[in-house]
C-alpha cells in the first residue's frame, strides 16, 4: 500500500484521482480535530473546515514537498482553515457559553447503555471545554497529538516549532488539564479554572 | 526505552499500556512521577478517544463532492489539453504587447538576480550553521538529568550536560582539543534541550549571573560559545 507521501507524489505528477485515498484516510481524524476546535454544536462548520482544508490542499498540491510529512502539511492547512473559518463565520458559530454542550443520540437503547453514552458525551464536552480554555498553542498541540494521532515531529511541522517545542506544548497542556481536573470534582469544574491558572508554555522550562 | 520515548508512549493511546512503558516506569521514578501527574488528563483523553474510535465521519456533503469532482475534472482537462493545444490559446493574458513583454522580461531578470543573491546568502548561512552545529552527534543517556526537571535553570542544565558528558567538574581542566569538543557539545545541548535562540540564552545567563556567583563563569561560557564577547575565547 502506498504511503501518503508516495500518493502525493503521484497526485502531483498527474494521477489526481489518487487524492481520494488521502481524503478517505484522514477525513475522520481531521473532523474530530476540527470538532474539538470549533465545538460539537458547530459540527457543520467543522465539516466545512475539513472540506475546505482538503480542497485547499488539492489546489496547492504543487507546493507540498515530499521530504516532509504529508500529515504535518495537511494539519497545518486544517488549523489555518479552522482559524479563518471561526473568524469569518463568527455569527454562525455558537459562542453562547454552551459551545461544548454534550449531545446524546436519540436512538433507542437500554438504560445502562444510555447512561454510559451520557457519561461519555459529558466527558467529551468537558474535554472540549477545557481544551478551549487552554492557550491555543497548547490546545492545538494536544488536539494534533490525541485526535490527529500525529507524531511530535509532525506536530512541530504543523505548528512551525521545534520537536522539543511540540513536546513541551503537549506536556504543558496535559499538566494544566490534570491540575484543573484535580482541583475540582470532575463535573462541577469550571473551565475558567484553566485560563486563570498561572504559568504558560514559556514557564515550562 | 529512554525517558523521551517514555513520554512518546505515554501520550500515544495505543502504547500507553505497553509492557515496555510499564517496565520503564517501574525503574524510572521521574517518569513515574510525571505519569502520575498527567494521569487525570490522559485518562480523560482515553475515555473520549474510546468514544471517538466508534465515531464515523458522516458522508461528505453534496456541495463538497461536486466542488471536489469539479477540481479533479478541471485538472484532468487542463492536463489533457495542454499536451495538444498551444498554451496561449487558453490564456489570452499571455498575448501582451511587445513593450509589456520587454518590461516583463526585465522584471524577470531583476527577480532572478535577487533570487540568486538570496540563494547565495542562504548557502553562506547554512555553511556557517553546519560548521557550528553538525560536528557532534550526541545520544542522550537514559538518566539524563534534564528530562523532567521543570525547575532547572538553564545554568543547571548546561552544567549537568558538561559534567555528565565530559566527566569533569571544571571546564578549565580540559585539554585544548576537548575544549573545542565541549564548545560544540554545549551548543548542541543549549540549542536542542533548551530550544533557545542565542539572544534568549544570553539573557537567561545574564539574569542568572546576577543571582549566583558561579553563574558568572557560565555567562562567560555562553558569551564565548556564541562569539558575543570582545576578548579571546576562554574555552
Amino acid at each position: 500500500m502506498l504511503n501518503d507521501q508516495e500518493i502525493m507524489e503521484r497526485v502531483r505528477s498527474g494521477q489526481v484521482s489518487l487524492f481520494d485515498e488521502l481524503v478517505n484516510r484522514h477525513r475522520s481524524s481531521m473532523l474530530r480535530t476540527a470538532v474539538s476546535k470549533l465545538g460539537n454544536r458547530n459540527q457543520a462548520v467543522a465539516e466545512e473546515a475539513v472540506q475546505e482544508a482538503f480542497l485547499s490542499a488539492f489546489a496547492h498540491r504543487h507546493t507540498y514537498r515530499c521530504e516532509y510529512s504529508f500529515r504535518g502539511w495537511l494539519w497545518t492547512i486544517l488549523l489555518n482553515t479552522c482559524r479563518s473559518l471561526s473568524q469569518r463565520e463568527l455569527g454562525r458559530i455558537d459562542r453562547a457559553g454552551a459551545q461544548y454542550d454534550f449531545e446524546v443520540s436519540n436512538e433507542r437503547c437500554s438504560s445502562e447503555d444510555a447512561l454510559v453514552r451520557l457519561v461519555r458525551a459529558e466527558q467529551a464536552a468537558l474535554l472540549f471545554r477545557f481544551l478551549n480554555a487552554l492557550p491555543e498553542v497548547q490546545a492545538d498541540a494536544l488536539r494534533l497529538r490525541f485526535f490527529g494521532e500525529l507524531k511530535f515531529d509532525e506536530i512541530a511541522q504543523a505548528m512551525n516549532c521545534s520537536t522539543n517545542g511540540a513536546k513541551r506544548r503537549v506536556r504543558s497542556g496535559l499538566e494544566r488539564l490534570s491540575a484543573a481536573l484535580r482541583r475540582a470534582d470532575c463535573l462541577s469544574i469550571d473551565a475558567n479554572d484553566l485560563s486563570q491558572s498561572h504559568g504558560s508554555e514559556g514557564d515550562f522550562r | 526505552m529512554n525517558c523521551d520515548q517514555a513520554f512518546d508512549a505515554l501520550t500515544n493511546n495505543s502504547l500507553r499500556n505497553s509492557d515496555e512503558l510499564i517496565q520503564h516506569l517501574d525503574r524510572c521514578s521521574r517518569c513515574q512521577d510525571m505519569a502520575d501527574m498527567l494521569d487525570p488528563a490522559l485518562n480523560l483523553f482515553d475515555d473520549v478517544l474510546e468514544v471517538s474510535g466508534e465515531f464515523e465521519a458522516p458522508a461528505p456533503s453534496e456541495e463538497f463532492v461536486d466542488e471536489y469532482s469539479n477540481c479533479i475534472d478541471q485538472v484532468s482537462d487542463t492536463e489533457n489539453s495542454s499536451s495538444t493545444k498551444p498554451r496561449t490559446a487558453s490564456r489570452p493574458w499571455l498575448q501582451t504587447s511587445k513593450r509589456r513583454a520587454t518590461a516583463q522580461r526585465d522584471g524577470f531578470r531583476v527577480a532572478a538576480f535577487l533570487m540568486l543573491i538570496g540563494v547565495l546568502m542562504a548557502a553562506m548561512v547554512n555553511v556557517e550553521r553546519g560548521s557550528r552545529y553538525d560536528a557532534v552527534t550526541i545520544s542522550l543517556p537514559a538518566d539524563c538529568q534534564r528530562s523532567t526537571a521543570t525547575d532547572s535553570s538553564s545554568d543547571n542544565v548546561v552544567s549537568g550536560c558538561v559534567a555528565c558528558h565530559l566527566r569533569t567538574a571544571s571546564l578549565a581542566d580540559l585539554e585544548p582539543a576537548q575544549r573545542v569538543h565541549a564548545r560544540q557539545l554545549v551548543q548542541r545541548c543549549v540549542s536542542c534541550h533548551l530550544d533557545l535562540t542565542t539572544d534568549q540564552y544570553l539573557t537567561d545567563f545574564s539574569h542568572d549571573a546576577q543571582i549566583g556567583e558561579n553563574s558568572e563563569a557560565s555567562f562567560q561560557l555562553a558569551s564565548c560559545l556564541f562569539g558575543r564577547d570582545s576578548g579571546p575565547p576562554q574555552l
